[in-house]
């Protein structure tokens, strides 16, 4: 056992900054410091000043746990749109409207674009320009900047559009802004959504609970269970080195990367609605069930809500939507998914991903409005369509996580050669042998996944309405179920940087 | 209950009883249940550490005796019957091509550069060397005998025998550039003729057709006319009518492209006419007596970027094995096996290998296995030490002037509640490889304590050095640890250059002792008066 002041040591040690240890929802740290949180949270339930400093302050911790004296950012980022909403709301004339909302998405955008891009843009001008034209800096990227970015973009937008007024409280923005359940990973929720939430009566109701136990214990098992074991004893080894593998175990790593991002992006975002949901707010859906998807738009509908919704609202329709005659709307389609893709990291492979979607998104448009008859979402197919189409898209997104995923194009071109030229069929049952536990959580993965949203209703129902002791024995078996599957360590999630 | 109640105070009274279960079930000790083994569950571990006692685990590493099975005394007597063997008829084994005649400036491309040269010398003052421990203390140690060589410039080749550890040429790419940029020397060593993984190897491209290769590992399966004929490369190629391999030189390390010679090594049972060509320009045809010897077609004197052998008639019968891409001076051999703890060379044709350690003139032989013998908790490994001990013999029969060099096994971490740790039974391991080197005069190098000396497993996962199953190291790995093998074995080199310094002073003085004697016996000679005669 150790000492006491080797025990205080370490807990100051752990309470400390550390990139290499952001904190996580699936945690050990983040379990006590939450529990902490928790006592604290409920006796302010009445003041809704003093619970609402409570909750900025907890939040700014969790951020700066994770980046360090970047939590500045985070307040600055708060202040600067609150102001410009101010003074956006207060101009009557459209051109200062428009001069305050064009500032808001400058300040945004360029902080994007100086922590997250800098270094990519640099990457092109040598290679355009030459080698050694600029040197590289040496940026950290701020843990969430992405999301917390675009959520603050929500808030000014919706006012400059007249679908919401100004906050009347600084705090109540920061609030917002840093809450912590969606700060660092989604899902990213509106202004409109949340703001109204902020000063409501705290209230979680027994579904609220239950739903959100339900929600933090399968997100937990999905991230710390499927995710993490499939990245970490198949996933990664397979991309790192795909011509070490037969062509059978690429795909394999292709289908398991495919859960493994699903799983570990739709998990950590269960567990902040679940979390959110603790806390008396209600989050939207973020995920529903993508792989079921039985078309291209379909799955745009179904993963990542949040995001698809955000660049819909905020960046398709403000190039003009559908609006602007069929050829516009595809070349909309496509830019934005070619953001999106961006968004997503700063590197060709995820543009090139970007557009892949937006292609076949403007495709399917055009087979939709080419034949009558097409359906856009698989519950209006007939059941063989659809299930082709499930197929179909699956595999379509399966290419494009390829695309996402790989290190560099010719990783990308030996998975595809490997896959297609030395497949190997015949090490299958090998291959499954060998790797029996990653195969069975595959299964499993799968399984729950296509399970029909009934027996999702009815698990959450059944969590929801079972006493607290059995929660409780519920929630300390997963978490040592967690524990026995994996260690302590946690790895990085994989939106972090995102 | 009313589903509109608030249920606040119960978040943080369920968090709290939550944390007391867990707490509780941190006091639960490693079991085992229904024959799962189950971990301590320590909610703290990040604060508290508990000390676990030792799990009940197999007292010694399971091993399948059949696999490593190998009678030594009919190894060499299948070494003598080959050597001894009386053929009908004359076989010619090697069949010479000098494509040109290799000049000054040919030679020039092998040779070291003086600048390379002190700069690696700087590199490996600067670090801290985990030294070679060589056991032979008859005084007639082969590995001096290798240091020597290095010493002088002379030929030096190198063959390592190995697992996934080293696959496509990990470790031994780098092995080789260093030792060829400081020593001398050019090409990318042995190459198979045809193999599922040659895409995945950098340092040489090869492109086959028409060969059915078989795997040591798949021993069993392989067809019996095939079976007994396997090398340490632990591949065996049949031809189909018209087989053919192309090996293009690469520039994924220095001193690959271009290569100043190259052997093609195979078995023509009966007979056959081949075809090389080489850089896609200049071809020959060999017409081939049918035998069951080891042939070899050696090609020299021009600078080889690309090499082609095509099986032109006698497919029949005719098993290929692959090219050594070489140049005067230090070639490194890349033999790794998948899975293969070292019992796979017990399955290789005794005879073949001698054959081949007489043409290639084998230096030294790296053993690099066990990697996938270790298991977390078990901590004696003395049966598996016996096996390393046979490994060592047979290596010698087969390679007798060759000096064998047991590489201990790499760092490797294992997962506990406390994140990423070295596995335990590691050093136990490693015990056991030094001890088995010790016993039968061989030489160690300890790899898991130079990775340690580079930061241990953990530093190589996060610098991109090795797979996220800190087990395996990858390309830039496999470049630190080559490259501190590079200074083991440089360091023996500069003591053997210390060793003959010495003695040439020794010699000096000793000459100097030795005409002062003379001189003086002389003079007494010359100016005694002699005795009176009486």
């Amino acid at each position: 056992m150790t000492g006491i002041a080797d025990i205080v040591d370490k807990t100051l040690g752990l309470l400390s900054y550390d990139a290499a240890q952001p904190l996580i929802f699936s945690s050990g740290l983040f379990l006590f410091l939450f529990t902490g949180f928790l006592i604290f949270y409920a006796l302010l339930r009445h003041d809704a000043p003093a619970r609402i400093a409570y909750v900025i302050l907890f939040s700014l911790y969790f951020y700066y746990k994770s980046s360090g004296l970047y939590f500045l950012l985070l307040v600055f980022a708060a202040t600067s749109d609150y102001w410009i909403a101010r003074a956006l709301h207060a101009s009557r004339r459209p051109w200062a409207r428009r001069g305050w909302v064009l500032l808001s998405v400058g300040v945004n955008l360029g902080m994007l674009a100086y922590f997250k891009y800098t270094n990519f843009l640099i990457d092109i001008a040598n290679q355009l320009f030459g080698e050694g034209f600029l040197q590289f800096r040496n940026i950290f990227l701020p843990v969430g900047i992405s999301f917390f970015v675009f959520q603050s973009l929500s808030y000014t937008i919706d006012i400059y559009r007249r679908e919401i007024e100004p906050l009347r409280r600084w705090g109540d923005y920061l609030f917002y802004l840093s809450f912590f359940p969606q700060l660092v990973a989604g899902p990213i929720v509106r202004a409109r959504d949340f703001l109204p939430q902020i000063r409501r009566p705290l209230t979680v109701t027994r579904t609220m609970f239950g739903t959100g136990l339900f929600l933090i214990l399968t997100g937990l098992f999905k991230k710390a269970v499927i995710s993490d074991y499939l990245s970490l004893n198949f996933v990664d080894r397979i991309f790192d080195e795909p011509l070490l593998y037969s062509g059978f175990e690429c795909l394999m790593g292709i289908y398991g990367y495919a859960l493994q991002i699903y799983c570990d992006f739709s998990g950590y975002s269960d567990m902040a609605i679940g979390i959110a949901l603790l806390l008396g707010f209600r989050f939207p859906k973020n995920f529903d069930a993508p792989y079921k998807s039985a078309t291209i738009t379909e799955f745009w509908r179904r993963w990542h809500i949040s995001l698809s919704s955000w660049l819909r609202d905020y960046l398709y329709i403000s190039l003009g939507g559908n609006r602007r005659g069929r050829v516009r709307t595809y070349f909309n389609l496509l830019v934005t998914m070619l953001l999106g893709g961006l968004w997503h990291g700063a590197a060709l492979r995820f543009v090139l991903w970007g557009a892949l979607h937006g292609a076949a998104l403007a495709l399917h448009k055009l087979y939709l409005a080419a034949v009558p008859r097409a359906k856009a979402t698989g519950a209006a197919m007939h059941p063989l369509w659809r299930g082709l189409g499930m197929v179909f898209t699956f595999h379509l997104v399966c290419f494009g996580w390829l695309m996402f995923r790989a290190e560099s194009m010719q990783s990308i071109s030996l998975m595809l050669h490997q896959i297609f030229h030395d497949f190997n069929a015949a090490v299958a049952p090998q291959v499954v042998a060998g790797y029996s536990g990653v195969f069975l959580l595959m299964g499993i993965g799968y399984l729950l996944h296509m399970l029909p949203d009934a027996a999702d209703r009815t698990a959450r129902r059944l969590v929801a309405g079972a006493p607290l002791t059995l929660q409780v024995l519920l929630a300390a078996a997963m978490i040592w179920g967690v524990m026995q599957v994996k260690s302590t360590g946690i790895q990085p999630f994989i939106y972090f940087q995102f | 209950m009313n589903p509109e109640k608030d249920y606040t105070h119960r978040t943080w009274l369920a968090a709290v009883a939550l944390l007391a279960v867990l707490g509780g079930v941190s006091l639960i000790p490693p079991c085992t249940v229904g024959g799962v083994a189950l971990r301590r569950a320590n909610i703290l571990s990040d604060l508290v550490r508990f000390e676990e006692a030792a799990v009940e685990s197999p007292s010694q590493v399971v091993l399948d005796e059949e696999e490593f099975r190998v009678d030594l005394t009919d190894i060499a007597a299948q070494i003598e019957a080959a050597d001894t063997h009386v053929p009908e008829r004359e076989v010619r084994t090697t069949f010479e091509w000098r494509a040109g005649t290799p000049d000054s400036s040919l030679m020039a491309c092998a040779a070291p550069v003086p600048e390379v040269r002190e700069r690696i010398e700087a590199e490996y003052e600067a670090q801290s060397v985990v030294p070679v421990e060589d056991f032979d203390t008859t005084g007639r140690s082969p590995l001096h005998a290798l240091y020597a060589k290095l010493l002088d410039g002379r030929d030096v080749r190198i063959a390592v025998l190995g697992d996934s550890f080293i696959e496509g040429d990990i470790l031994t790419a780098d092995l080789r550039e260093r030792l060829q940029e400081h020593y001398g020397g050019c090409g990318a060593g042995f190459a198979p003729m045809a193999s599922p993984l040659a895409n995945f190897r950098r340092t040489v491209k090869t492109q086959a057709r028409g060969w059915t290769p078989y795997n040591i590992m798949q021993y069993k399966t392989t067809p019996q006319a095939l079976r007994d004929r396997y090398y340490v490369s632990g591949w065996v190629c049949q031809a189909a009518p018209g087989a053919q391999t192309r090996w293009e030189c690469s520039d994924a390390r220095q001193r690959l492209d271009p290569c100043l010679g190259a052997r093609i090594l195979f078995v023509s049972r009966g007979d056959s006419r081949a075809e090389v060509t080489l850089n896609d320009t200049l071809r020959r045809v060999f017409d081939i007596e049918g035998d069951e010897a080891l042939r070899q077609i050696a090609v020299s004197g021009i600078p080889i970027r690309s090499l082609a052998f095509r099986v032109a008639e006698g497919a029949d019968g005719f098993i290929g094995y692959g090219a050594l891409l070489e140049g005067p001076g230090v070639g490194v051999d890349n033999y790794s096996v998948r899975s293969n703890n070292g019992q796979a060379m017990f399955r290789t044709d005794p005879a073949i290998n001698a054959q081949a350690g007489a043409m290639l003139g084998y230096d030294l032989v790296v053993l690099q296995y066990g990697l996938n013998i270790m298991q977390q908790g078990i901590r004696n490994y003395d049966n598996y030490g016996a096996k390393v001990c046979r490994m060592i013999a047979y290596v010698r029969e087969c390679f007798p002037r060759a000096a064998v060099l047991v590489l201990g096994v790499s760092d490797r971490s294992v997962r506990t509640d406390a994140g990423f740790e070295p596995m335990d039974a590691l050093p136990f391991m490693t015990a056991c490889q030094r001890a088995a080197a010790r016993s039968e005069c061989a030489a160690f190098w300890d790899t898991a304590a130079a990775m340690r000396a580079l930061g241990g497993m953990e530093r190589f996962v996060a610098n991109g050095w090795a797979g996220k199953d800190y087990t395996h190291i990858n390309y830039g790995g496999g470049r630190q640890v080559a490259r501190a093998l590079a200074a083991a074995l440089h360091e023996g080199v500069r003591r053997a250059a210390e060793r003959r310094e010495f003695e040439r002073r020794l010699e000096l003085m000793r000459m100097n002792v030795a005409d002062s004697l003379g001189e003086r016996m002389v003079r007494s000679a010359l100016f005694t008066p002699p005795a009176p005669i009486e």
